[in-house]
């Protein structure tokens, strides 16, 4: 009994994972939550970039393990920024060793997002703006278009051919997006 | 169909049932070669050297303490915090990496009093932030370091001794508890908001009623504290 008590504990908690994974509850660390307005207006930069490559390194001074995530600009919205950037982020796998926080953001390659993103830190890296609401992920729906895959609020969404408001903002189009983000910067 | 297997299978489906606000605990998990791996101490108590320096103008070391003292107020658990040595360096983003070494075993809490170390690793503007080194196949924790940010004043809405709460529960393997969302984000339709006192401290955000509400763990933790070090 007391075997099958434990089997059902841990399928339990197997499809609970699954469904927290699938949620958009699994925000980062602890902090304030700002809406994505509040964000883009407060923001250093803003970019739609694409990720090229993933790669976990160890520090040699500190032991700890940071995910080096550089990025094709592919648009700049808001702030200065060259063709290429790199986020250094703490956390990230090596061998069997793997420093972590949960809910650290993982790319990847390919992967097309937007990134709101603060000053430089002192070891010259950009950072982002929120490390949970920072990243805008981008999908392509099944006729092709792009759009916002992250929940999107405060913005109020205006349709970039027509210039009327977007009244159902569940899937937000990458150009309306764009078009709405730009109005509040 | 025998009673037992009933049961069973009531507490196999239970998450389906109660998907929106139901979820009794989490745990910090991975998958290895297949195989579940839970992510947990190999032992408690956990004993931790403490910065030198303030945090938010003040005494962290007190901080620090009560937080101890409010993970080991929980039933049927062994206290979580052993010695508290507090150093008389004062860390920040210009020594912290000669401070700090991940694989000396010595777990570290950090007072980044201006923001700057956790701007540095990548993470800036969280109110803390719980990093655990530990062994991916075996899930066992080796090292951690737990930084609070310092550059953001404690108040009723960004609560410093709450945010010291959650992050050690980070770091005994506890994962974030997403009851309490639909306070903060309206999009839950047909459920009763949670009364702010009972959302558990491992929810990822400040509770925006009043975030002292964290300082007390619900039965959600305890169910999280349960699982990995209970009797």
């Amino acid at each position: 009994m007391r075997q099958l008590f434990k089997t059902a504990v841990l399928l339990t908690l197997f499809f609970s994972s699954i469904m927290l994974g699938s949620s958009d509850n699994s925000y980062a660390l602890k902090e304030i939550r700002s809406t994505t307005a509040d964000l883009a207006r407060t923001a250093d930069g803003v970019v739609l970039a694409n990720c090229v490559k993933s790669e976990a390194r160890i520090d040699e001074d500190t032991g700890l393990i940071f995910t080096y995530t550089t990025f094709k600009v592919d648009e700049r919205l808001k702030g200065e920024y060259g063709d290429e950037i790199v986020l250094r982020i703490v956390g990230g796998t090596v061998g069997e060793k793997t420093v972590s926080s949960p809910y650290l953001p993982k790319f990847t390659a390919n992967e097309d997002v937007i990134l709101m993103l603060g000053p430089d830190n002192t070891k010259g890296y950009p950072v982002l703006k929120s490390i949970s609401r920072g990243i805008l992920r981008i999908e392509t729906d099944e006729s092709g278009a792009k759009y916002i895959a992250t929940p999107v609020d405060g913005l109020e969404i205006i349709n970039s051919k027509t210039n009327q408001r977007v009244v159902n903002g569940n899937k937000v189009n990458l150009d309306d997006f764009i078009n709405s983000i730009n109005e509040v910067m | 169909m025998k009673t037992r297997h009933i049961l069973i299978m009531m507490i196999i489906l239970s998450p389906f049932f109660f998907v929106q606000n139901s979820y009794s605990y989490h745990t910090l998990n991975n998958i290895f070669d297949s195989a579940f791996v839970f992510r947990s101490l190999p032992g408690l108590p956990v004993n931790f050297r403490i910065d030198g320096g303030t945090l938010g103008g003040g005494n962290g070391l007190a901080i620090v303490e009560d937080a101890c003292d409010e993970w080991d107020g929980l039933p049927n658990i062994p206290n979580f915090c052993g010695n508290l040595n507090q150093i008389e360096t004062d860390i920040t983003s210009s020594n912290f990496n000669s401070l700090t070494d991940e694989n000396d075993g010595t777990h570290d809490i950090i007072f980044d009093e201006d923001g700057s170390i956790l701007a540095d690793i990548g993470v800036p503007g969280v109110l803390g932030l719980g990093l655990t080194t530990f062994n991916t196949a075996t899930g066992q924790i080796t090292d951690i370091t737990i930084l609070i940010n310092g550059s953001i004043p404690s108040s009723a809405s960004a609560d410093l001794l709450a945010t010291v709460i959650h992050e050690m529960g980070h770091t005994w393997g506890f994962a974030h508890i997403p009851i309490g969302g639909i306070n903060t984000t309206n999009s839950v339709n047909g459920f009763d908001r949670i009364d702010p006192d009972a959302i558990p401290t491992m929810y990822p955000f400040a509770i925006p009623q009043d975030d002292r509400f964290g300082r007390s763990l619900e039965s959600d933790d305890l169910g999280s504290a349960l699982l990995l070090y209970g009797p």
